[in-house]
């Protein structure tokens, strides 16, 4: 008899156990490193810019100034009269980026520190900081394809991201 | 299991193993056959509000030469108004194809941009949504682009339009199953034209490989996808970078005066109809599109002077027979194009209280009999479509267009039932 009753003993804190174990909240084990945030780096943008302003933003991006009503009047017209938006919008940056008025840094000056330019480029086009990964990857691409400043400005412009606010 | 009972069995069993797999996703059982009466099809809205008592009667004599035989001369009420253009020097356009004279444009409001959906979309609208929002119906693109085999591109489908408003909605309807996706390319030539991006940045192919590159970068680092609907339609980057150098090349010459004046007629005689068709025509040359629609909207200034109306129903008639010679002088489009024009809608029999220059009362279109009168050409190669037919008893609808242009491109059996009410206009084909 002891034996069956040490058996039942055994028996409910088995069963116990397991009830508490699968009852327990998981537990946040931190090792040796920092927590990182695998959030990606969008800024939380979930918006689309409407036609006006993406215009407006992207002249004063390039330009730090400010739009006019019949620059921009004018720019609307043949968006509206295409279909495909994004072709629309990479002429309207092509156009832009050849302003005489646009505040594009020389080459050598975004040689001279790639990370900064990226940066700055982030702040300016996305309106946040690159992190670091961001800044590695582009800095090393741009060395590896020679890219300049206004190529650069080009690709972030026509991105997805520029697209969102 | 009884013998009798197996052999039963087993047959429906080897019946359904055949036809299981020819089961679509769009419910049909059977795969399209892809036949097609020809490779392209060029719809072009004779649009602005038509009335058959002008265009088919002859009621000022007759406006349509390039058109439609007859010397009938035109009314000498009206006749001292009319433009300079170039008298006919070929055959009708009749002899190259059918004509359904008395078509009709059976229901909905006789309004320019629901007439504009119905043709577009193959349904009546009815009870559609407001003006400015896309079809809900799918429109004759997106079946094109979704149930052809393979799948088509955006860039083998334009609609060019001469007006924005509510027709840059024409090209993609809401429909949840299809949409921008499957839409076609959208232009209006004018505002394209009359507005340039100055000095763009020009960039090599292996400035736009590198730039691509950084792109998708960028892209792979954020969660929003900016693509179609959003971003209208898509074209591949391939195509993209064609339709771009196109506009530019466009945009220059139209800079340089070359859209100034065309086709032998000056330039103050050039409206806007044709300035449109001339373009289409570019993009005909340059792109061999399978599927285009082209309207016209002059006609319309009929709502104050009807003069003007005839001058801008002889100049869309001149612009058609432009549009016919164009494709059939661009390799890969002649003899394998139909081209059909109709009207989207007529005009009132009573005219309003407005009187032009010449004493003649303008007309509205308020959905009497009159402005539910039209017109259907259908024009094509011999052997394919009828020649120098005219139907001259109630035959065909609105509604009727967008099937015909499924089947000639050979894409009708895909579409699911349901969705489109009309028929094949057959008569007009061999």
């Amino acid at each position: 008899m002891p034996n069956v009753k040490h058996f039942f003993i055994a028996l409910l804190l088995s069963l116990a156990t397991i009830a508490i174990s699968s009852c327990k909240k998981e537990t946040d084990y931190i090792y040796q490193v920092n927590d990182v945030d695998v959030k990606q780096n969008d800024g939380d943008k979930t918006q689309t810019k409407s036609k006006e302003e993406f215009i407006s933003i992207a002249y004063s991006d390039i330009t730090g100034q400010s739009i006019t009503r019949s620059q921009l009047e004018n720019l609307l017209l043949p968006y509206e009269a295409f279909g495909d938006y994004k072709l629309v919008e990479e002429m309207i940056i092509k156009s832009f980026l050849n302003l005489p008025e646009a505040q594009v840094p020389s080459n050598t000056d975004m040689q001279s520190d790639i990370p900064k330019f990226v940066n700055d480029a982030y702040r300016r086009f996305y309106n946040r900081d690159a992190n670091e990964y961001e800044v590695w990857y582009i800095e090393k691409y741009i060395r590896e394809n020679s890219l300049d400043p206004k190529l650069v400005y080009y690709a972030i412009m026509t991105s997805n991201e520029y697209r969102y606010y | 299991m009884k013998r009798r009972d197996f052999i039963k069995a087993a047959g429906i069993a080897a019946a359904g193993s055949f036809i299981v797999p020819y089961i679509l996703p769009s419910g049909r059982l059977f795969a399209a056959s892809g036949s097609r009466i020809a490779n392209h099809v060029i719809f072009c809205l004779f649009a602005g509000g038509v009335r058959n008592i002008e265009s088919m009667h002859f009621g000022d004599g007759n406006l349509m030469p390039y058109t439609l035989p007859g010397n009938d001369p035109i009314s000498a009420s009206i006749a001292g108004s009319m433009s300079n253009l170039p008298a006919p020097s070929g055959q009708p356009l009749l002899k190259y194809g059918t004509l359904f004279k008395e078509f009709r444009y059976k229901q909905g409001s006789t309004g320019h941009t629901r007439a504009h959906q119905t043709a577009i979309t193959g349904n009546y609208a009815i009870n559609d949504n407001a003006l400015n929002n896309r079809p809900v119906t799918p429109t004759v693109f997106e079946y094109y682009r979704k149930h052809s085999s393979p799948t088509k591109q955006a860039m083998s489908a334009w609609w060019v339009s001469n007006q924005l408003g509510p027709y840059p909605n024409l090209n993609y309807s809401s429909h949840p199953d299809y949409g921008a996706l499957y839409g076609a390319n959208y232009i209006q030539p004018y505002s394209i034209l009359s507005t340039s991006y100055s000095n763009p940045l020009v960039l090599s192919d292996l400035d736009r490989s590198k730039t691509a590159g950084l792109r998708d970068f960028c892209d792979n680092n954020f969660s929003g996808n900016y693509v179609s609907g959003d971003a209208g339609v898509t074209n591949t980057p391939d195509d993209a970078k064609l339709i771009e150098s196109f506009i530019n090349r466009s945009v220059a010459e139209a800079q340089a005066g070359q859209y100034n004046s065309f086709w032998g007629v000056n330039a103050n005689v050039i409206n806007n109809d044709m300035l449109n068709v001339y373009f289409a025509e570019k993009i005909i040359e340059e792109f061999q599109p399978e599927l285009l629609v082209v309207n016209m909207t002059d006609i319309d200034t009929c709502h104050q002077n009807f003069t003007r109306y005839c001058d801008n129903i002889r100049k869309a008639d001149l612009a058609l027979a432009q549009l016919w010679n164009t494709i059939q002088s661009t390799p890969g489009m002649a003899n394998d194009t139909i081209l059909i024009a109709a009207p989207e809608h007529g005009r009132n029999l009573q005219p309003n209280t407005i009187a032009d220059q010449n004493g003649r009362y303008a007309l509205d279109h308020t959905g009497d009999d009159t402005s539910r009168e039209i017109f259907c050409l259908v024009l094509g190669p011999l052997g394919k479509v009828n020649q120098n037919q005219t139907i001259a008893t109630q035959v065909g609808e609105s509604i009727d267009i967008v099937p015909t242009m499924a089947t000639i491109l050979g894409f009708n059996t895909e579409i699911p039932s349901g969705l489109l009410p009309g028929r094949h206009l057959e008569e007009a084909f061999v």
